[in-house]
């Protein structure tokens, strides 16, 4: 029998999980799709995290309701994004996509700090836990989980079944050969960058329900969404759900254990590694190096 | 390009004469915060013209500072001792990593998020080994009393002196003497395909770049604990020291003369932006840093594009 502690973290992980897979996602399809380094990923997050904040305590709302404002905020964002930034860069090489998306997460980090100081803002929004054979579920959690699996599904499906869903597929396939038969990339790129930040800030929504908002708070979201991402495969969906489940879990036993900050660090030497033995991550197709 | 460096020598020349005049605290704080950006952004950029982009450059600086206060805190320990200490941190840090990224060609973004990764996981260390390193709260170097063995002056000007010329120092030897790898470090990052081709040792070559740029870092980490005497992870590890250093690098054309002056508008910049207005205005240096690197970007892609 295993003794229940471990059970426990071991839900905890795979609920915590199901949150990095969503973080993960956003980032996966625009990475996927443009060919760009996302660095700007973590801020678009945080800015996500203020938008449900700010929208909760102005009307009073349940944080759940207002998880679709975060997607159509951050929507509108990557609308200016990519007619501002992206348009420009798109064309020139990887060292140019890495410097405008760290210009343009630095752009949001100060002015989300111009807008609302560096203080931390967190939601009250509590349930009572559920016990089940002694293990206790956060219903938080449990809804965060749902929620982030429902909307993951979600936009599987939109790829996997919509006209435009194909096209995106056939511009991250091959984009040269999807413009000749008659697909308007930019116009592809352009959904896609919009639903791609949406998706961040879904993310940024659901995370404001457990955890602090404040300025800097993107950065390590960020870097996690790299990790999961680069640990699943790049482009890789299934990749990013063990990806997301790996990180979850390591987070939660490490920090049960140990203390958080560790648990970051090891999720770091984890995707150094990985890296450097399997650059295409563990379920990518091939090395894209 | 023999223009610029006149200038560069020209206005190093004015600087070091400027004290004979009486000037301000405030300049001279200034001039040596921009100094030191301007060494760091010379060893970032070695390692940049051979291609890699580091993303985490900070780190070395970093460890500098941080094992210079182990070092100075541990007994009576020179501080030409600790200088010694925190360039081998540096080395025994940037080989075994140089190796393994370049042996498999871990390039381009990869070579990136593995250098931000590896700041990352040592600012959440730090963070977390509170009784060691003080936690986010750093760590503060109380020695009162001037020596010149452990480099603690009460004026700000043995620092200007020092580091104006560990950054001409670096300049001349840059110039006379390694004039030729700079030239092949030049090759490699232009096409790695050619230069292996010629015959050259690409591997050797990257990892002799990239562990001089990190020891030119640790170099200015062990100014920087010295001078200020004051150093948190968020600093030593932080992306915003980083990136000021990769603003700098790109500003200044990826030339030393031109990184020089790149340093001395950008650092007093968000020098200015952070003690005049950081009261009302938090995060308007950020919002700027972000801005500037996104103006240049677009402008160099438009140029990419045009050609």
């Amino acid at each position: 029998m295993i003794p229940s502690i471990y059970l426990q973290v071991l839900i905890n992980g795979i609920l915590l999980g199901g949150l990095y897979i969503l973080l993960a996602i956003g980032l996966n399809i625009v990475t996927g799709v443009l060919k760009i380094i996302n660095f700007a990923h973590g801020d678009l997050v945080m800015l996500g995290m203020y938008v449900a904040f700010w929208l909760s305590v102005f009307f009073g709302l349940n944080p759940l309701l207002i998880l679709p404002s975060s997607f159509i905020v951050l929507g509108v964002i990557g609308l200016l994004s990519y007619v501002g930034v992206f348009s420009f860069v798109l064309r020139a090489g990887d060292f140019e996509h890495l410097l405008s998306t760290i210009g343009l997460g630095l752009l949001l980090q100060g002015l989300a700090q111009l807008l609302w100081k560096s203080d931390y803002r967190l939601l009250k929004f509590e349930l009572p836990p559920l016990l089940i054979w002694n293990i206790y579920i956060s219903p938080v959690m449990l809804s965060i989980f749902t929620i982030s699996l429902f909307a993951s599904i979600i936009l599987y499906m939109f790829l996997l079944k919509t006209r435009t869903g194909i096209f995106i597929r056939a511009v991250a396939q091959d984009s040269e050969m999807a413009s000749l038969v008659g697909i308007n990339k930019r116009k592809i790129h352009l959904i896609t960058t919009m639903i791609g930040f949406g998706f961040a800030g879904l993310a940024g929504g659901l995370l404001m329900l457990m955890f602090p908002a404040y300025p800097t708070a993107g950065f390590v979201y960020g870097l996690l969404a790299w990790v999961i991402m680069v640990i699943g495969g790049l482009g890789s969906v299934l990749g990013a759900f063990i990806g997301g489940l790996i990180i979850g879990i390591i987070e939660v036993s490490f920090a049960t254990f140990y203390n958080i900050e560790l648990a970051r660090a090891v999720a770091f030497i984890l995707f150094i590694t990985i890296i450097a033995l399997k650059p295409s991550g563990l379920l990518g197709e091939r090395a894209r190096v | 390009m023999y223009n610029i460096e006149g200038l560069l020598i020209l206005s190093i020349s004015i600087l070091l004469l400027l004290p004979i005049l009486d000037i301000n605290p405030y300049f001279v704080h200034i001039i040596i915060l921009s100094t030191m950006f301007a060494v760091m952004a010379a060893g970032w950029n070695m390692l940049a013209i051979a291609g890699p982009v580091s993303l985490g450059h900070a780190t070395f600086f970093g460890l500098g500072a941080y094992f210079t206060y182990f070092s100075l805190t541990s007994g009576n320990i020179s501080s030409y001792v600790a200088l010694l200490v925190s360039v081998g941190v540096a080395l025994t840090i940037t080989i075994p990593i140089g190796y393994i990224t370049f042996r498999f060609r871990i390039t381009g973004i990869y070579f990136a998020l593995v250098t931000i990764a590896f700041a990352e996981v040592l600012r959440q260390l730090f963070i977390s080994l509170r009784e060691i390193t003080g936690g986010s709260l750093g760590v503060s170097l109380f020695i009162k009393e001037q020596s010149y063995l452990h480099f603690i002056f009460d004026s700000k000007m043995p620092y200007y002196y020092l580091v104006i010329s560990i950054f001409l120092t670096i300049f001349l030897i840059n110039k006379l003497a390694l004039n030729r790898f700079l030239k092949i470090l030049t090759v490699i990052g232009n096409d790695e395909l050619t230069a292996a081709s010629m015959g050259i040792n690409i591997l050797k070559y990257k990892l002799l770049a990239f562990a001089l740029s990190s020891i030119v870092n640790s170099i200015m980490g062990w100014f920087y604990i010295h001078y200020l005497r004051y150093i948190t992870p968020d600093v030593a590890f932080g992306l915003l020291t980083s990136v000021e250093i990769i603003i700098i690098g790109i500003l200044g054309m990826l030339n030393f003369a031109g990184i020089f002056f790149a340093s001395l508008f950008i650092i007093p910049l968000g020098e200015v932006l952070r003690a005049a207005l950081g009261g009302v205005y938090a995060g308007l240096n950020i919002f700027i840093y972000g801005l500037i690197l996104l103006l240049l970007v677009i402008i160099r892609s438009i140029r990419i594009g045009k050609r």
